[in-house]
């Protein structure tokens, strides 16, 4: 739980409600930190942190902080829920000076799609998507912001994940074809 | 689980918005046909597009669409004419503003993973993040100045139930690596 208790009224009310909740769930390990002290464990030791609670403003900031550990915003996905239709996004902008060139990563909107399936209650669908994103990121089948290399293009680096979905060990064998832009899914 | 329908509006937006949403989409039919499950998409406007489209940022058929959906799927959207002319009285940023609003999306949820394969990639030290791996739960509803205290607090409620009630284990499930994957390449 981040927030700022000390000089805030309504970071007083979320901790009044979490210290009300947190004893019905004894295997939540609840800690309290305010956001100024948080901004810093981020960098100095992220590994501590499974879950961040906070408010907006302090969430907006924080999670871009975290999002440097990624190493690229076109990596990370998110879902925004209510109590009915939830709405998925990657955390990127519109980038608009990419726009056409096919040097977008699509991987943050295609793991925002692993959270929509998720939110169906599709576990094993989920995990096909990740499976197969984790393939193309071992694969080194990377757009250009990732790679040194020979970069992939948007479209190639979809297609590639979309072959994993439909059968990883194939992968391999469907990349020479990706190169050649003989790609069929669409 | 046995076979789903669901329609899942999507809102490609601006710039980049439409390139990678053509590719999540991609993503969604390849699992839709490995699975048996039938997911049909229905394409909408919101953003920039929209305004030029309709001079609406959030058109009423696109809210509409959004209502009848199961899911949003949403791409990016700005573009510079609107962030270089601070006279506009129409932003693209209207769009996602009142559509959050119209859903009553009150929590927003992004995780966090240090890939290994792409540690070199953080300007961070690699020993520090190497296996970090979280969730961050924030509030979305942005008003809590204004409304009153026991409407905060359903809020509050509303969320920590989302992390605490199941949900959590769930997504960290679905969404992260699972442990023996950590430190693999």
């Amino acid at each position: 739980m981040v927030d700022k208790a000390n000089v805030l009224e309504t970071s007083r009310l979320w901790r009044e409600v979490v210290q009300e909740i947190a004893p019905q769930y004894p295997s939540v390990m609840v800690d309290y930190l305010f956001v100024d002290n948080a901004a810093m464990q981020l960098i100095l030791n992220p590994r501590q942190f499974d879950v961040m609670l906070t408010e907006n403003m302090f969430g907006d900031i924080l999670s871009d902080e975290a999002s440097v550990i990624a190493g690229s915003l076109g990596l990370l996905p998110s879902a925004s829920v209510g109590d009915q239709v939830a709405l998925f996004e990657p955390i990127h902008g519109s980038f608009p000076q990419a726009k056409g060139k096919g040097i977008a990563n699509p991987i943050a909107t295609i793991l925002s799609a692993a959270m929509m399936l998720e939110h169906f209650g599709l576990q094993a669908e989920a995990d096909c998507v990740k499976d197969a994103v984790d393939n193309a990121l071992e694969r080194g089948v990377l757009t250009p912001e990732l790679t040194s290399g020979v970069p992939y293009t948007t479209e190639q680096v979809g297609s590639f994940i979309a072959y994993g979905v439909l059968d990883l060990q194939d992968c391999q064998l469907h990349r020479s074809n990706i190169e050649l832009g003989l790609s069929t899914i669409i | 689980m046995g076979i789903l329908r669901k329609r899942i509006v999507v809102l490609a937006g601006d710039g980049i918005g439409p390139e990678v949403c053509q590719e999540g989409v991609r993503v969604l039919k390849a699992i839709a046909e490995r699975f048996g499950h039938e997911f049909i998409f229905d394409h909408q406007l919101m953003g920039a597009c929209a305004i030029d489209a309709t001079g609406d940022p959030l058109p009423e058929k696109t809210l509409a669409a959004c209502w009848q959906a199961d899911a949003v799927l949403l791409g990016a959207i700005g573009d510079p004419k609107y962030d270089n002319n601070p006279a506009a009285k129409v932003r693209p940023e209207q769009g996602l503003l009142k559509l959050r609003k119209s859903l009553g999306l009150y929590a927003n949820i992004r995780p966090v993973t240090a890939y290994d394969r792409l540690i070199e990639h953080s300007p961070l030290k690699k020993d520090r993040i190497q296996g970090a791996d979280m969730l961050i739960f924030r509030e979305l509803t942005g008003a809590f100045i204004s409304v009153k205290r026991v409407v905060r607090k359903m809020v509050v409620l509303s969320i920590i139930a989302l992390i605490i009630g199941g949900k959590l284990l769930v997504l960290r499930t679905a969404l992260f690596r699972p442990p023996k994957t950590v430190g693999r390449s």
